[in-house]
């Protein structure tokens, strides 16, 4: 079916990449903020990769790898939105005041907090592997055909990143363990 | 923790976080692939760049490629002209480069967290009838504040909320009270997962460390003395504070690990009239600098202290606004800010003078001294970007300035905040 869709899209059928967008759109907004950790700038990343699969779709040659495609676009989209963006913006949400287990939570957050310094001392490159690997559950042939690399470097990407991330986190560590278990 | 183990944490991590686009998202999307023509006959080449250039050549009109030469020939006639005759001065944006980023601020009894432009305000300090003193943690998703018993009081319980709204409210100080003052007696550890915060049990002020964030609070200095105004260092091995002794007169400055070891003396003073401030940690965590008053009716002075080898006074004629507040060191530990009682604020700028630590000796401060004016009151702080100061307003701190270093005359108050003070979320490092 989805075969069908981009055959049609790739003759001119606008409704058919319209179906083809409604049916990515939510993967790949998500895949784009996990490396973007930004979700206006994720939004910015998933439309130019929309907009660059209609341009160029006549120019995928094998119709059943239109989602890996898709992903390839996007993650190209958020390198330019890497170059384009300062590095650093802050979203936030109102408070939910319902929540129960305080303690717990507030330690979420900062392990979280946490995590996402790591994240963000790896390049943008070394994000993308570890988001289709980890959130898409790419296999490291996909994420190379995605990216464009041999698989070598997506699995040398991959050690290197969690490596960063993990002496990130060692070096940060607190000193009695109270709140957290990760990073040692 | 196995290398399995971390990747199924990371990989569970990502796995947090919204898995659909924004509402209207698809919507735009679409409408922008709209504007895109699929093998037009002719397009303006920068959009299309990718696609085969032969193909681009043989579908340029000749009469349009000349005209688009002649237009960018224009163009670049009027830039050269621009740029030759002299161009407009650009409109000066003072605080523009840390803006995207929140700052929480108190706004009558309760803390708010927004954006310098207004956007995503919102009231993080929920019920709690009276707070103030916001301070972001180190990595930016939580923030402490206090809440006394009445608006007219300061210190009170420590609370903890989480920005995103994430987690509720969490109580730090477990019962105890954070002593009253001017310039608030908490610090975060620079990890994020602790709080250091001076409270009076049996009449004394001791430092209370939290394991954690809402664990148990734990005193890191015992009965023998009052201690307030803690500072963990950017290393996070000790904690600075100062120390008056029960018979009020003689008055230190102290380091201690956070658990309570190695307690040491970074400086003396015995008079009933003297004081230390707050002490602020240069950000390789060598310096020290303070506010100090020797007492017997001398002027307070901001100097910087190398810690046991070298000190340096900066300014000797008067520390004004909230002298407890300290002298904090700029992002970049080239920089030194304070306010004098009767020169405004005033910024040390580097040289030789902020003294690496190991310096022998003991002299005068030699750098540069920078006037600022009258910009504020009360209490100063850098701005992340180092590029800017923000603090008290000089009507009377009734709410809260940034002053652009290049400019200082067009510092601005922000548009929310009322009074007391604000804390900027910092860059991640």
């Amino acid at each position: 079916m989805r075969r069908e869709l981009v055959v049609r899209a790739q003759s001119g059928d606008r409704e058919a990449f319209d179906a083809l967008a409604a049916a990515l759109y939510d993967q790949l907004y998500a895949v784009g903020r996990r490396i973007l950790r930004n979700g206006h700038a994720a939004e910015d990343a998933v439309q130019e990769a929309l907009i660059r699969g209609w341009r160029d779709l006549r120019s995928l040659r094998e119709p059943e790898r239109f989602e890996a495609w898709m992903h390839r676009l996007l993650v190209r989209a958020c390198y330019d939105q890497t170059r384009r963006r300062r590095p650093f913006e802050v979203t936030i949400s109102p408070i939910d005041a319902s929540r129960s287990d305080p303690v717990d939570d507030i330690a979420v957050v900062a392990h979280r907090d946490e995590l996402e310094r790591a994240f963000l001392k790896l390049s943008v490159e070394q994000r993308a592997v570890l988001v289709l690997t980890h959130y898409v559950g790419m296999p490291a042939a996909d994420v190379g055909h995605a990216l464009g690399i041999p698989v070598g470097t997506v699995h040398s990407r991959l050690h290197y990143a969690i490596k960063t991330m993990r002496t990130t986190l060692a070096h940060g560590a607190p000193d009695d363990g109270a709140v957290r278990e990760f990073g040692r | 923790m196995t290398p399995r183990t971390f990747d199924a944490t990371v990989a569970d991590w990502l796995r947090e976080g919204p898995e659909t686009g924004p509402r209207h998202g698809l919507d735009r999307a679409l409408a922008a692939t709209r504007r895109v023509e699929q093998r037009p006959a002719w397009v303006f080449p920068r959009r299309y760049l990718p696609r085969p250039l032969a193909e681009l050549d043989l579908r340029i009109p000749a009469p349009v490629t000349a005209a688009t030469v002649l237009v960018l020939t224009l163009l670049l006639l009027l830039a050269l002209a621009i740029a030759l005759g002299g161009a407009r001065p650009r409109v000066r944006l003072p605080w523009v480069p840390a803006a995207e980023r929140p700052i929480a601020f108190q706004e009558g009894p309760a803390i708010f967290v927004a954006r310098l432009d207004g956007s995503d305000r919102h009231r993080i300090s929920g019920d709690i009838p009276f707070a103030y003193a916001p301070t972001f943690s180190p990595l930016g998703s939580l923030v402490a504040f206090l809440a006394p018993p009445t608006a007219a009081e300061t210190g009170g319980r420590l609370f903890v909320a989480a920005i995103d709204g994430s987690a509720p409210l969490v109580e730090a100080s477990r019962g105890l009270s954070v002593v009253p003052g001017q310039v608030p007696s908490v610090t975060w550890s620079p990890d994020g997962y602790r709080l250091a915060f001076a409270a009076s049990t049996g009449g004394v002020s001791r430092i209370f460390v939290t394991a954690g964030i809402g664990g148990d609070v734990v005193p890191i200095t015992d009965d023998t003395a009052n201690a307030d105004l803690p500072t963990w260092s950017p290393d996070g091995t000790v904690i600075a504070f100062r120390v008056t002794d029960l018979d009020g007169v003689h008055r230190h400055l102290r380091i201690v690990q956070p658990d309570g070891t190695a307690l040491e003396t970074i400086n003396d003073m015995i008079s009933a009239d003297a004081s230390f401030s707050k002490p602020r940690f240069a950000p390789d965590g060598g310096p020290l600098a303070y506010a100090v008053n020797y007492g017997f009716g001398t002027r307070t002075r901001a100097i910087i202290d190398a810690r046991f080898t070298h000190t340096a006074e900066m300014w000797t004629d008067g520390i004004g606004g909230f002298p407890d507040a300290g002298v904090p060191f700029s992002p970049d530990g080239k920089h030194l800010a304070f306010i004098t009682a009767t020169d405004g604020v005033i910024v040390a700028d580097d040289k030789e003078s902020i003294p690496a630590a190991g310096l022998p000796g003991a002299g005068e401060y030699d750098g540069q001294l920078r006037r600022l004016g009258k910009v504020a009151d009360c209490w100063i702080e850098w701005v992340p970007d180092g590029k800017s100061l923000y603090g008290g307003s000089p009507d009377g701190c009734a709410g809260v300035v940034v002053i652009p270093l290049d400019d200082p005359t067009a510092a601005r108050t922000l548009p929310t905040a009322t009074s007391g003070f604000a804390s900027w979320q910092q860059l991640l490092p």
